[in-house]
C-alpha cells in the first residue's frame, strides 16, 4: 500500500521518464574529463597537422596554452585545490606557470 | 603529507622539464631528428589513458565520500587505464631499444628516456597504489569518515597526470 501510494505520488510529481534519465546521464558526464579529452586531441591535432607547420611559433604558443588550462583543470578540479588552503594552491599553479613560461621563454626567444 | 611528496616530485621534473628545453634549444637538429622519430598518436592515447585513469580516481573519491560500497568498480577503472599506459609505453621502449636506441648516445635520447622513464616509474607506482585501493575498498575500509587515504591516492595519480601536461607537447609536440 504504501508502496503504491509512494508510486502514485511519483507519478505525479516527477517530470516524464525520458527528460529526466537524459538530465540525470547529462549531470553524471565528467566535464573535466571531457575536457582534457578535448584538449588533448587539439594539442596532437596542432603538432600534426600539416596545415599548421608554417605556423611556427603560433602553434608553440598555443599548445603551451592548452597545456596550462589542462593543467589548471586537473589542478584545480581533480586535485581539488581551489577549496584547498592558498598555500598549496599557489604552490601548484605558481610551478605550472613557471614550468610552462620558462618552456616558452625558451622556445621562442629570438 | 602528500603534499609534500607532490612538491618534491614537480620541483624534480621542473628540472628534467627545462633541461629539456635548453638542451633543445642549444641542438636544435638533434633534438629535431631524435623529434621526428617520435609519434604524435602514440602521445596521444598515452594521454587519453592518463585522462581516463585521472577521471575514475575522482569518480571513487566521490563515491567514497557518498558512501557508496562500489566506490572499488571506479579504483578498477582506474588501474585498466594505468595499465593501458604501461602496455603502450612498454611496447614503445621496447620497440625503440629493439632498434638499437642507446640512452647514453646523445643529449636528446638521455633526457627523452630520462623523462619518459621516470614518469612511467611513477606510473608503476600509481598502479600499485591503485590495486591497495581496490583492495582495502572490497574490504570497506573508505567511507565518508575514512577518506584520507583514497584522497591521498587520487592527489598522487592526478600529479603524475598534470607532469605529462607538460610531458607531451614538450617532448612531443614543441619542435
Amino acid at each position: 500500500m504504501r508502496m503504491s501510494m509512494a508510486s502514485n505520488h511519483k507519478t505525479a510529481q516527477e517530470p516524464p521518464a525520458v527528460p529526466g534519465k537524459l538530465a540525470s546521464w547529462w549531470r553524471r558526464i565528467d566535464w573535466i574529463w571531457l575536457a582534457l579529452v578535448g584538449g588533448s586531441v587539439l594539442t596532437a591535432w596542432l603538432g600534426e597537422h600539416p596545415q599548421t607547420e608554417g605556423l611556427g611559433q603560433m602553434v608553440i604558443g598555443a599548445v603551451l596554452i592548452l597545456s596550462a588550462a589542462k593543467g589548471l583543470l586537473i589542478a584545480l578540479s581533480y586535485m581539488e585545490l581551489l577549496h584547498a588552503p592558498a598555500i598549496w594552491r599557489n604552490l601548484v599553479v605558481g610551478w605550472l606557470a613557471l614550468v610552462l613560461g620558462a618552456i616558452a621563454a625558451i622556445s621562442l626567444w629570438p | 603529507m602528500v603534499w609534500l611528496l607532490v612538491l618534491a616530485e614537480l620541483l624534480t621534473f621542473a628540472l628534467l622539464f627545462l633541461s629539456f628545453a635548453f638542451a633543445r634549444r642549444w641542438q636544435p637538429d638533434l633534438f629535431a631528428q631524435g623529434q621526428a622519430t617520435l609519434d604524435i598518436g602514440h602521445g596521444l592515447a598515452n594521454t587519453l589513458a592518463l585522462v581516463a585513469a585521472s577521471a575514475c580516481a575522482a569518480a571513487a573519491v566521490r563515491s567514497h565520500r557518498a558512501g557508496a560500497s562500489r566506490a572499488w568498480h571506479w579504483w578498477m577503472g582506474a588501474l585498466l587505464s594505468a595499465l593501458a599506459f604501461l602496455g603502450m609505453k612498454s611496447l614503445e621502449f621496447a620497440e625503440r631499444f629493439n632498434q638499437g636506441f642507446d640512452w647514453a648516445e646523445s643529449s636528446f635520447n638521455m633526457l627523452y628516456f630520462m623523462l619518459t622513464g621516470f614518469h612511467y616509474l611513477h606510473v608503476v607506482v600509481g598502479a600499485l597504489v591503485f590495486v591497495a585501493m581496490i583492495l582495502s575498498a572490497r574490504r570497506g575500509r573508505f567511507g565518508p569518515s575514512s577518506i584520507r587515504s583514497p584522497e591521498s591516492a587520487a592527489v598522487f595519480w592526478h600529479m603524475v597526470d598534470l607532469l605529462w601536461m607538460v610531458l607531451f607537447p614538450l617532448v612531443y609536440i614543441i619542435r
